[in-house]
């Protein structure tokens, strides 16, 4: 490591990677395969070397909407894939059922997460997954805290609409 | 319900490995030295001559040579199976990568990899407590990189990793690099192009490592590891083996 003065703007920097690189890296698996996640942390952080004055203290959630940006624009530019969306853990994919009302809920839960919408997804992820409050989160999305607030109420009642749809009431369906 | 759905987080106990750290922290270091390249996936390159290009994810990169017309002849001397010289015989190229990170002149004993295609030579070298990797045209080093600054908890049975992918350079003078690491059940490693094109991986103690012409090892579902052991052969995509 280079030499430099105490509390220089590359001290800042390398202190503001020793302090959120392990939630960066799980905001962008949380995202994107694995074997891309890396690339995406990096031009996260030359984007914030670029931008250190920028950075606000509280400095995960503007690098949670750079690293936004960025997968959106690689998934645009390079693979044109889906958009972007939160993935699950891959044990999901592998549960069958066994009889267990553990296994049967774990099953629920992953159906009921599969009908929302990307950007419903989105919004729990943020809170649940990434750990976020309700002001952090409207940074990473660049909308109003009120705004947030209501999309993740909304969330919440379409997720619990899913587990348990009221009969006689249209299910929860996937939303663009 | 927001608890529950913590059980659906695909990172939920991720932590970064200490490649990953040092991988990350190396690309810090180039950003604040303004030596860092396009990121991997990246098809845009920097036009410095040939090979000396480098947009290795993993490491400080240093001691750039520039040799004019050298990427043609590492080319056309390529080989996709490699030549394992003795680590005695690679000592004029393990001294010049030394010399490039400011270290003693290194003994045979320090060489943990080495292969040859044609003129360019890769090594995998020990560097303080940890790893280098060092790549050389004829005796003149173009690269290297940081590979581990510690000791790394060996993989076991048939287990491999790849820890770096890179291309380098533009145009026709794109090449890839890739370095991985393996257990010690494994007995081979290739690297299958979308092209039909098969690369037979140098190994060395638990590492293995290849280069070729070409774009790939920047791109993302260009290519495939093949991994061999006793028991049969498997292909992975490099997702599989990302840690």
């Amino acid at each position: 490591m280079r030499e430099s003065p105490p509390g220089s703007r590359e001290d800042r920097f390398r202190d503001l990677h020793r302090r959120t690189y392990p939630d960066l890296l799980r905001f962008v698996e949380r995202r994107v395969p694995p074997a891309e996640a890396e690339d995406v942390v990096s031009s996260v952080y030359l984007t914030a070397w670029r931008r250190l004055a920028d950075v606000p203290d509280d400095a995960r959630p503007w690098l949670f909407a750079v690293a936004r940006k960025t997968m959106a624009n690689q998934t645009r530019g390079l693979r044109r894939r889906r958009a972007l969306d939160v993935r699950i853990a891959s044990s999901f994919d592998e549960l069958v059922p066994d009889g267990s009302a553990e296994v049967a809920a774990r099953l629920d839960l992953a159906r009921a997460w599969r009908t929302l919408s990307a950007a419903d997804r989105e919004v729990l992820a943020l809170v649940a997954f990434d750990g976020l409050t309700a002001d952090q989160a409207a940074t990473v999305l660049r909308c109003r805290r009120t705004t947030f607030a209501m999309r993740l109420k909304r969330a919440r009642q379409r997720l619990e609409q899913a587990l348990n749809p009221t009969p006689g009431r249209a299910p929860a369906g996937v939303r663009a | 319900m927001m608890t529950d759905l913590k059980d659906l987080d695909p990172a939920r106990d991720r932590e970064p490995s200490q490649l990953e750290w040092v991988r990350s922290t190396a690309h810090v270091e180039r950003v604040i030295g303004g030596t860092h390249a396009s990121e991997r996936s990246s098809r845009s390159r920097r036009t410095i001559i040939g090979l000396a290009a480098t947009a290795a994810a993993a490491s400080v990169l240093a001691g750039i040579a520039l040799v004019p017309g050298a990427t043609d002849e590492a080319f056309a001397q390529w080989t996709p199976t490699p030549g394992q010289p003795a680590s005695d015989l690679v000592l004029p190229q393990a001294r010049a990568c030394a010399s490039e990170w400011g270290a003693s002149a290194p003994a045979a004993t320090d060489v943990v990899l080495a292969e040859q295609r044609g003129i360019a030579t890769i090594l995998i070298l020990k560097k303080d407590a940890g790893l280098a990797e060092c790549m050389a045209i004829g005796e003149e080093v173009f690269n290297y990189q940081l590979l581990t600054n510690g000791q790394v908890e060996p993989l076991s049975g048939a287990g491999v990793t790849y820890e770096t992918s890179s291309s380098s350079g533009s145009g026709d003078d794109q090449y890839s690099r890739i370095v991985g690491r393996k257990g010690p059940d494994v007995t081979k490693v290739e690297i299958q192009l979308a092209d039909g094109r098969v690369i037979t991986a140098g190994t060395g103690s638990e590492w293995w490592t290849a280069w070729w012409p070409g774009p790939e090892g920047g791109e993302v579902g260009t290519w495939k590891v093949v991994v061999h052991t006793a028991q049969g052969s498997t292909v992975h995509d490099p997702g599989e083996l990302r840690r």
